[in-house]
């Protein structure tokens, strides 16, 4: 038992397994990550140091090291080439080249270096963790995961404002509007939207937002009228009806 | 109390006044005969003539057998040499664990300057666990310095059963209690950061702890002399890693730091065209450095991950990288895992390495490849095998390559650090060895291409920087420049009052650069007796003792950027001289626990020191980004603008901005523009006249986004959410209202979106008029009628709702105030504060078109065409 805890190849190949199972069960794009980090920042250069550089001639560290630093720039370099290709730096560009060079590191190791997998990566036997040095490992792996979550909650409310967006945006059809809001509130907020031409007030629609709700409607407007003067739409919160909340101005485009 | 190590090694010199032949055994007649290149002296036995260095007196020796030897082995495969078939090796020198010996050169390597170490021993009655210590020790060394594999042999059984102990043992030692510790500090950092997101001024003290609790220990256990050389890099890289983990912590939703927004737009132009070399506005010479962008964008589209998230791992890749790579030069240039241990930290210490050097940024990825290129050359140059030397040249040429296509200035710096051991290479050899000469004729040649071919808005870029830090030094000197004073913030944004740092930061600082001016002289001395003849550590010293003269650049104005930025390279010399320094003069000499403590801290404030003298202290701390409204995650106002911006305006629209906002529309798609210049004075002068309109139309820019809050013109905290209980008044500081909203009532000027603090004003039809007319206010308005009603306003089919329908049940009218009213509470909200002459805009609204085109009219002709703010309308 002790003694299967402490292959790192036992070890990382049942860890692989089991990531795989549930990341294909909870999320296949996950798998994908899983796969694509890997063969971007350590396969390449791995291939590459396993070429260049003799058996048990660098120990882990280096291979590590050679490793990483070789796969971003063989990355770096083979984008670079891409981008004078007519094909540029395309999602299957890049997988059949990031591929087909692996395989041909692969084809070099085998065939002409005639070395074996198990002399390339050449793992440590053991990682020779006590018992009592796997448990503070673990909790080490723990309390680091939840300082990060920890961190990554967002802030309270208190002290803070939300807002809201009203905008305007001519179409492309002459004499058209879009006016949109978007609640950014902390919580549901009720609006009340108006116009205002030339002095004239006319009221627009109700609107119940929740935080996150967008809303979008479409204005067709008189087009004679409006030529030189300019449309206000404004925007209440229900809360405080007495204060405009937001306006916007538009302004038709010149004849 | 003296070390037993170091009683040992007391030991050994004592025993070594006694000379006697190694190959007659006499023990007179015996001269001096030179020394070797590693310093050894060397005898001549006047009976054989044989020339020899010593043995060590074995008058203590025991009569037994060894239990175990340990000698660099030079040969093919593994394992069981016998020590006296190897070339050079004789028995003597062979390490027995229950005697100290020193290991002396071998004639064999191929370079003799490097030697062995003198420093790996054993104590005496040694246990098992001493037994594989120093057969730890001597493998990193050995094999660091020589480049040769190193295995155990012997005479005896137990040589095997040692072995196989030491195959076995524990090397971890107190690794797994540290990384326990250190986590604990990432949680004191976490609830530092959500504190400080509370604005509660707890959050300071909770940094500093945190980042105490995580260096503290790790540098104690390093100062060991009783450690593993896995256990060294373990530490070594869970520190590193952790403090880039602090830098996640910072900012974990998306990046926030300004150079971060830049570059970020490289990777979205990348993954949207599919070609490198496209348009940044905001730093246009990051687009000629595609390296960063383009791993990461291969990265996000072959993983699926988002842009950030690519992001955070390339840099994270980097950082490994970087620790790694330094932990391993140091180890190969000073031959010893712990002086490497140290030094590595202490290069933590510069300040930018906490934030600055982890943002996802082009410098961050090119440094640790610098670094890496040094490190193969070293391997290279250092390597004593013969064999294979072209995997190292291999490695460092396409590393070198990426460095060029990656940043500028580390491309630079690179080729002439690589020119730098050429010379140092001639010069020692007296011509007989280049170095790294075809590296450095590389480097110059691809750098000078891609300076002058592709990259040659770089001279323009840097011209200014470097050019001004040197005029600004000369200055100095000549005494023509008034100092700048140091610890004083620059004005803030829109002219706020400098602030000062407090008092104990202040002397955290200074002390921290004490300490480092203190240390330096005595690494410089190790390094001038024990590392002389090694051109790498000659090179690292001088990298270390132009640290202070850099340092002088800090009191000039122009010249304390460039410092600044160069700490992150010259702590790769710093780093190594102190960790020397220490070892030799401190560490030697003061061993117990209490010396590691006091070191400890020492450290601790070098690096506070750092973090203090390199990043803001307002930006210190994490900023509120997301509120959490329940289910729904709130964003900062000009992440909200930017996207809608992009997806119902489309990219590349051409826009004015404060420095903050310009920022993060730049990366959202836009073409922003903003300055210290025509654009800032802009935003915050009161008037909006011929200047503004010059300025707006000779950069073609159609939309400008107005921001209320004064510190969106800070591009390092101009982003987020602001607490009101927040204790920084000036966060909270609006521009004025006369002048956020001068643009208002403007004719022609569509008010395009309102969030709030931001406005985006469409002014395209105004500057077309303008630069039609050369006049707008000379311009009839042309009124053609005015609605009665907006009935006739009808949905267009398929669009989600008619908003006719919905005004005949709105609530509101009851509540709907006169026009003018409304246009005074709208500006008063939007303005935030009571505007001074609301009767002015109620005036305004209340006349009718006619009325303000006249007024608009009459004040253009009085002002001579200079459009005027709210408040200059009441004035007639």
């Amino acid at each position: 038992m002790k003694h299967w805890l402490n292959s790192p190849v036992l070890i990382l190949i049942a860890g692989i397994l089991l990531l795989s199972v549930v990341l294909a069960a909870i999320d296949p794009s996950a798998l994908r990550t899983m796969l694509a980090v890997p063969f971007v920042l350590f396969l390449p250069g791995f291939g590459l140091t396993v070429i260049l550089f003799e058996r048990n001639r660098l120990g882990m560290p280096e291979r590590l090291l050679l490793s990483v630093t070789l796969s971003v720039a063989l990355t770096a370099l083979i984008g670079l080439i891409l981008h004078w290709t007519p094909w540029g730096l395309q999602v299957t560009t890049l997988w059949t080249v990031l591929l087909l060079g692996l395989a041909v590191e692969v084809a070099v190791i085998i065939f002409v270096r005639r070395l074996r997998w198990t002399d390339a990566i050449h793992l440590p036997a053991n990682l020779n963790f006590t018992p009592r040095q796997w448990v503070f490992m673990s909790l080490a792996a723990l309390v680091t995961i939840t300082a990060i979550q920890v961190a990554r909650a967002p802030a309270r409310q208190q002290g803070f404002e939300g807002y809201t967006t009203l905008w305007i945006q001519p179409t492309a059809v002459l004499h058209t509007l879009r006016l949109g809001v978007n609640c950014e509130e902390f919580e549901t907020t009720t609006y009340q939207i108006q116009f205002e031409l030339n002095g004239v007030v006319r009221e627009g629609p109700t609107l119940e937002l929740e935080p996150g709700e967008k809303w979008e409607g479409v204005l067709r407007l008189p087009s004679d009228p409006l030529i030189g003067n300019p449309l206000t739409v404004f925007l209440y919160r229900l809360d405080h009806p007495a204060e405009v909340y937001r306006h916007v101005v538009w302004w038709p485009a010149a004849e | 109390m003296q070390h037993p190590d170091e009683k040992a090694a007391n030991s050994l010199r004592q025993d070594s006044a006694m000379i006697a032949c190694r190959y007659c055994q006499a023990s007179t007649g015996q001269i001096k005969a030179g020394r070797t290149k590693a310093g050894s002296q060397r005898y001549r036995c006047k009976h054989c003539n044989q020339r020899y260095i010593p043995e060590r007196n074995r008058r203590d020796q025991p009569t037994h057998t060894p239990a175990l030897a340990i000698v660099p082995y030079v040969g093919a495969d593994l394992p069981q040499p016998v020590p006296s078939q190897l070339p050079g090796v004789s028995q003597t020198e062979i390490l027995d664990v229950t005697v100290v010996y020193p290991i002396v050169p071998i004639s064999s390597t191929k370079d003799e300057s490097i030697g062995l170490p003198t420093r790996a021993f054993a104590r005496a009655e040694a246990p098992v666990e001493a037994v594989e210590l120093v057969y730890s020790e001597l493998k990193s060394e050995v094999t660091s310095r020589l480049s040769v594999p190193f295995a155990v042999a012997g005479t005896t059984d137990s040589v095997s059963e040692a072995a196989e102990s030491a195959s076995t043992f524990n090397r971890w030692g107190w690794f797994p209690e540290i990384a326990l510790l250190n986590s604990f500090g990432l949680l004191i950092l976490a609830w530092a950061f959500v504190e400080a997101r509370a604005a509660n001024g707890s959050a300071q003290l909770l940094l500093w702890i945190g980042l105490a609790v995580m260096i503290l220990p790790v540098v104690t256990r390093l100062a060991s002399v009783a450690l593993f050389r896995r256990e060294r890099i373990a530490l070594v890289l869970m520190l590193g890693m952790a403090l880039y983990l602090v830098k996640v912590m910072h900012s974990p939703i998306a990046f926030t730091f300004p150079d971060e927004l830049s570059h970020l737009r490289n990777v979205r132009e990348i993954l949207e065209s599919h070609r490198l070399f496209q348009e940044t506005p905001v730093l246009p010479v990051t687009a000629f450095y595609p390296g960063l962008p383009t791993v990461t964008s291969t990265l996000s589209s072959l993983s699926g991950l988002s842009v950030f998230s690519a992001g955070l791992l390339v840099i994270g890749a980097a950082r490994l990288i970087l620790f790694l790579v330094l932990f391993l030069l140091f180890e190969q240039v000073s031959g010893s895992t712990r002086a490497a241990g140290l030094a590595t930290v202490f290069y933590m210490a510069n300040p930018n390495f906490l934030y600055w050097t982890a943002e996802y940024a082009y410098e961050p990825l090119a440094l640790p490849l610098l670094i890496f290129v040094l490190l193969m050359v070293a391997k290279k140059e250092m390597a004593n095998d013969g064999t294979r030397s072209g995997a190292w040249t291999v490695a460092a040429l396409l590393v070198l390559l990426t460095v060029v296509i990656t940043h500028h200035m580390t491309s630079y710096i690179l080729t002439g650090l690589l020119g730098a051991i050429t010379v140092l290479f001639i010069i020692f050899s007296r011509g007989k060895r280049w170095g790294p000469w075809q590296l450095t004729l590389a480097g110059l040649v691809v750098s000078f291409f891609w300076l002058i071919f592709v990259a040659n808005l770089t001279i323009k870029y840097l011209s200014p920087v470097l050019g001004g830090a040197i005029q600004a030094f000369v200055k100095m000197i000549m005494e023509e420049e008034t100092s700048r004073q140091l610890f004083i913030s620059s004005k803030g944004p829109t002219g706020a009052s400098a602030s000062s740092t407090p008092l104990w930061e202040q002397l955290v600082a200074i002390g921290s650069v004490v300490v480092i001016a203190l240390g330096l002289p005595l690494g410089a001395l190790e390094i001038w007796k024990r590392h002389r003849s090694k051109v790498f550590a000659l090179l690292l010293g001088a990298i270390a003792l132009s640290y202070l003269p850099v340092q002088m650049l800090r009191f000039t104005k122009a010249g304390w950027e460039t410092a600044n930025r160069s700490s992150e390279f010259l702590f790769i010399g710093i780093g190594f001289v102190l960790a020397l320094g220490i070892i030799r003069f401190w560490l030697s000499h003061w061993t117990g626990w209490k010396s590691k403590m006091v070191l400890g801290v020492l450290s601790v404030t070098l690096f506070f020191g750092g973090l203090i003298a390199g990043w803001p202290p307002r930006a210190r701390l994490s900023r509120p980004y997301i509120i959490s409204t329940g289910g729904y995650l709130v964003r900062p106002q000009i992440v909200t603008v930017s996207e809608w911006m992009l997806e119902y305006l489309g990219p590349d629209n051409r826009i004015a901005a404060s420095k903050a906002d310009a920022k993060v529309m730049g990366a959202h798609g836009q073409y922003p523009f903003t300055d210290n210049g025509p654009i800032k004075n802009m935003f915050l002068s009161d008037g909006f006249g011929r200047s503004e309109r010059k300025s707006l139309l000779r950069r073609d820019i159609r939309y400008v986004v107005s921001d209320r809050k004064n510190v969106s013109w800070d591009n390092m905290i101009g982003y987020y959410f602001y607490n009101r209980f927040t204790t920084r008044s000036s966060d909270l500081r609006l521009i004025e209202p006369q002048i956020f909203g001068k643009l208002e009532g403007i004719e022609g000027i569509t008010r395009m979106l309102d969030s709030g603090d931001i406005v985006i004003y469409d002014v395209e039809r105004y500057l077309a008029a303008y630069e039609e007319s050369g006049e707008l206010a000379k311009r009839e308005p042309t009124i053609n009628g005015t609605p009665d009603t907006l009935q006739d306003m009808s949905a267009v089919p398929g669009q989600p709702r008619d908003l006719s329908e919905d005004s005949a049940k709105s609530p509101i009218a009851a509540l709907t105030p006169l026009p003018g009213e409304m246009m005074s509470g709208a500006t008063q909200r939007s303005l935030g504060t009571p505007v001074p002459a609301a009767g002015c805009i109620r005036h305004l609204a209340q006349l009718s078109d006619i009325h303000i085109n006249l007024t608009t009219l009459w004040y253009f002709i009085v002002n001579g065409g200079r459009q005027s703010n709210c408040i200059d309308w009441s004035a007639p």
